[in-house]
């Protein structure tokens, strides 16, 4: 039987905490929607979210005086808003691959082309829906512990290795990078060969670790857990400047790229193009590349760079290959389920 | 059900009410939440799984051809009713003795099942990756000890998935079975030992038989709980430990096939169901129907 | 308790080994702790264990960049009340199910139970439509109501596997002696099923805390939950900041833990033995 005291206690603390929880979610409220002077930006977060908060919304604040807020990109989220008819973002950036399906899937507005500076951008970075605004690489890197002399330079030489090879779990790149092994050229990737792409992997499936996530396959590297493989050279670049034993080359690399777009139905559509075009002018792009170690879709960045600077950065050229996201666009969904079919066999 | 009149003691007289009445009552609060906030959205999703693109078996179709996904599912059941199993022998022990233990030692054991709980399984995953690093610890270990020549590569491996799958589940089953076996009478065994058992034969016949309900339901929740599971194997595991999680979120995600991401919920869910509702009566069985106050 | 029965020294030996067991077990669970420690303090940016060098410098980065507090806040204000309802709920339909003798019982207790198997995204998916209706998408509500709808199975298991051990005999003992159905719930029931519904509400809020996809639909631009920041750093590369993090939440659950065991201390005079 429970006497008086304990009751008591736990009665009071239940109430106590009920009406305290009340008060903090009905005051907590985080709609930014209906607060003029703000507009939202959905992003991939993390180092990513910094650079633009550095090249970009301080920029625009300036100039506009309006703060932006950021949040997470997930593209489910997207779809489920303009499909009720509640879109909540401006702006968003992904992934290249992905963002071109969300416009396939009509999904963006139309963007104002009058306000990019076309001569400017790298062919192939201007979109009806969307616009590239960096280029980052898809490349061989290695421990350099493991790896003490003759590292691959190119994925023939990668897939030679004695030793094991991390490779992304996905077929975006992969089936690239597993044709360029096998000998086809730069200029003859697309339309993806997919069953010799598989052909290729299969001599190495042994070999192969395969990473889900950036994070994990750079920790692979880092560690020696195996001895190279493929990686976005954004996540080796600052390990390798901080001292992890981990190096890598641009040679015959896959250019991706982030992508910014409108969500149909931004509830400041007008002012978003304003911010997308800023985003992909030069002066932004060059400060954009001083913190990422991503190359500009905007050629005159470059000229407001050093050299060291510059040297790091992919950029376009015949030594590597953007990745085609029309072909992807098409074709991913069969290529994905057929590559989860090889992965499983 | 017992029906009780107040004639009992002839002083007042309440209308008749049933012991079983009251707790059907008991049922609207949450059969409303559900209803609302899981039903609705879930039947919603069923519909699309049939609708989307077009009306029509489209996404089943799909699904059952041929795709990586009927040999994605057999996996993730696979996968889950081991990772099940493996979690049940290790938790039961554990489970045992905080069920029996002094309050001390009670909340010691509570404690260390706890702090894992509430640290991401991120980053538990990751703490299982250094450890079974080429140069993590364990290969350091057994290499010094001379166990083996060379270090084993156990990521990606059965080895380093199921245990680290295990670790992140078994909170979820030592707490289960820690409450059904701490409403077991100490008394019983005490009994059966007086009357000639060895403590061996009381667990067996007395113990084991009462803390069923318990490890049916640290079973069944450990089972539903892996089926959703993808960190874990993802960071451990190779090709091999494809979950269908992982499709999942993939096809309602970047692919934005919703209709198909429906489908595939929907099997998993017709399959879940179908287990639980077999638990459910192999449990009301092991009661003895001494649950339902019959 | 009965008469104290001495067992021979082999059985002795026999809960000696459980003992062992036990321990080893329990190194297994805490083991990733003892990893995550030295790493929150390691002087290199990136992860590497054993650390080569010391430095605080991961603790200071998380206490100068205010998202983390903004994020824990937010976890705790979205999982302390999601746990609450989903104790009351799970319990509500635990004993319902479990002494309600009803005939479908089986196919609501799959009903009930579902949610914990479905990717959260898909349930998002489901859900979002109708927050937009009921307008929760502004507050934190919605994701309360995401999180309480996959609370409640583990209450709802916790507590049924709890009442499976008991007949419902001392509750049929109460009322015969004139208690209402409230006075034999709260003062007969609960008390012996408290362990259950206390267990279903840290697996609940757990479940919570480490929750992803349902937060980052249903609440609002801007507002980050925990799991959320640690999930961006699986885009770059692992800083030993999650390190930090997690070492973080370790000792604030230690002095939790520690306060709920002085709180049971007082308290554990007035607990009702089920049973005797």
């Amino acid at each position: 039987m429970d006497k008086g005291f304990s009751r008591f206690n736990r009665r009071e603390f239940i109430a106590g905490a009920g009406a305290g929880t009340l008060a903090l979610i009905t005051g907590l409220s985080s709609t930014a929607l209906a607060q003029a002077g703000r507009m939202i930006m959905a992003t991939g977060g993390g180092a990513l979210e910094d650079a633009y908060r550095k090249a970009v919304f301080s920029v625009w604040k300036e100039k506009t005086g309006i703060d932006i807020i950021t949040t997470s990109n997930e593209g489910a989220r997207l779809k489920a808003m303009v499909e009720q008819g509640k879109t909540e973002w401006d702006v968003l950036q992904g992934a290249a691959e992905e963002v071109i399906v969300f416009a396939r899937q009509g999904l963006l507005e139309k963007l104002d082309a009058s306000k990019f500076d076309k001569g400017q951008m790298f062919p192939g970075t201007v979109h009806e829906h969307f616009i590239l605004t960096d280029f980052a690489a898809y490349c061989i890197a290695w421990n350099k512990q493991n790896v003490k002399a003759n590292p691959p330079q190119n994925w023939k030489e990668l897939w030679a290795l004695n030793g094991r090879i991390a490779l992304w779990k996905r077929p975006f790149q992969t089936l690239e990078v597993a044709l360029l092994a096998d000998g086809v050229e730069l200029k003859d990737l697309y339309p993806l060969d997919v069953e010799r792409a598989l052909k290729s992997l299969d001599k190495i499936k042994s070999k192969i670790v395969w990473w889900a996530r950036g994070a994990q396959g750079a920790q692979l590297l880092i560690d020696g857990e195996v001895e190279a493989g493929a990686i976005w050279n954004g996540r080796v670049h600052a390990p390798k400047l901080s001292g992890a034993p981990v190096d890598f080359t641009l040679n015959q690399s896959i250019l991706v790229s982030d992508a910014w777009a409108i969500p149909k139905g931004a509830p400041n559509a007008a002012k978003a193009q304003d911010l997308v075009a800023l985003g992909s002018m030069a002066a932004a792009q060059a400060e954009f590349a001083k913190h990422l170690p991503y190359g500009p879709a905007n050629k005159g960045a470059l000229a407001l760079l050093g050299p060291e600077i510059k040297a790091v950065l992919p950029q376009p050229s015949e030594t590597n290959r953007i990745l085609d996201i029309e072909y992807w666009a098409t074709n991913g969904a069969a290529v994905n389920d057929r590559f989860n079919k090889w992965l499983l066999a | 059900m017992a029906r009780i009149n107040s004639d009992m003691g002839g002083a007042r007289k309440p209308a008749p009410w049933s012991v079983a009445d009251f707790y059907r009552l008991l049922a609207a609060p949450p059969a409303l939440v559900l209803a609302l906030f899981f039903v609705l959205p879930i039947l919603g999703v069923i519909w699309r799984g049939f609708s989307d693109p077009a009306p029509g078996l489209t996404n089943y179709r799909r699904l059952f051809a041929d795709g990586p996904y009927v040999q994605s599912l057999w996996l993730t059941v696979t996968t889950a009713l081991l990772v099940t199993v493996l979690c049940l022998i290790t938790a039961y022990p554990v489970a045992y003795m905080m069920a029996r233990a002094r309050n001390s030692v009670q909340q010691l054991i509570g404690a260390l099942v706890i702090i894992p709980l509430w640290t991401s399984v991120v980053i538990r995953s990751y703490a299982w990756m250094v450890v079974f690093q080429r140069r993590g610890i364990l290969n350091q270990a057994l290499t010094a000890t001379g166990l083996v020549d060379a270090p084993i590569h156990f990521i990606p491996g059965n080895v380093a998935v199921y245990v680290g799958m295990v670790h992140i589940m078994l909170p979820f089953m030592i707490l289960p079975l820690v409450a059904n076996m701490r409403s077991i009478d100490g008394r019983l065994l005490a009994a059966a030992g007086i009357l000639g058992a060895t403590p061996v034969q009381g667990f067996l016949r007395v113990f084991l038989p009462l803390s069923m309900p318990g490890i049916l339901a640290g079973s069944a929740l450990v089972f539903m709980l892996s089926l959703g599971f993808y960190i874990t194997p993802a960071l451990l595991g190779g090709p091999r430990h494809m979950m269908a999680a992982v499709l999942i979120e993939d096809q309602a995600n970047r692919q934005l096939d919703w209709g198909l991401a429906s489908a595939l919920a929907t099997v998993l869910l017709v399959l879940t169901v179908t287990v639980y509702s077999v638990y459910v009566r192999l449990s009301s069985r092991v009661d003895g129907g001494l649950a339902h106050g019959r | 308790m009965g008469a104290e029965l001495r067992f021979p020294l082999r059985y002795r030996i026999g809960g000696l080994a459980l003992a062992l067991l036990v321990t080893l077990i329990l190194a297994y669970l805490i083991l990733p702790q003892f990893i995550i420690l030295p790493l929150s303090f390691s002087d290199r940016s990136y992860l590497s264990f054993p650390p080569t060098g010391w430095s605080t410098e991961w603790y200071r980065k998380i206490a100068e960049n205010p998202s983390w507090g903004e994020a824990t806040a937010n976890s705790l204000i979205i999982g302390i009340p999601a746990a609450f309802l989903s104790m009351i709920f799970g319990t509500l339909a635990a004993l319902s199910i479990g002494r309600g003798s009803w005939r479908s019982a089986g196919l609501m207790s799959a009903v009930v139970v579902a949610p914990i198997m479905l990717p959260h995204v898909i349930l998002a998916i489901g859900l979002y439509p109708i927050m937009i209706r009921l307008n929760f998408l502004g507050t934190h509500l919605a994701a309360i109501t995401g999180h309480t709808v996959i609370g409640i199975p583990l209450v709802f298991i916790t507590v049924k596997a709890v009442l499976a051990g008991q007949n419902g005999s001392l509750e049929l003992a109460a009322m015969t002696l004139g208690a209402n159905p409230w006075q034999t719930f709260w003062r007969v029931t609960f008390p012996m099923i408290r362990i259950g519904v206390i267990l279903g509400g840290i697996l609940a809020f757990a479940s919570s805390f480490d929750e992803l996809m349902l937060s980052l639909f249903l609440t609002g631009a801007g507002t980050r939950t925990l799991p959320k920041l640690i999930w961006e750093q699986l885009n770059e590369f692992l800083t030993p900041t999650i390190a930090a993090v997690a070492t973080l939440i370790f000792a604030f659950t230690l002095v939790l833990l520690a306060i709920a065991s002085g709180l049971r201390g007082l308290g554990s005079r007035y607990q009702v033995k089920s049973h005797g």
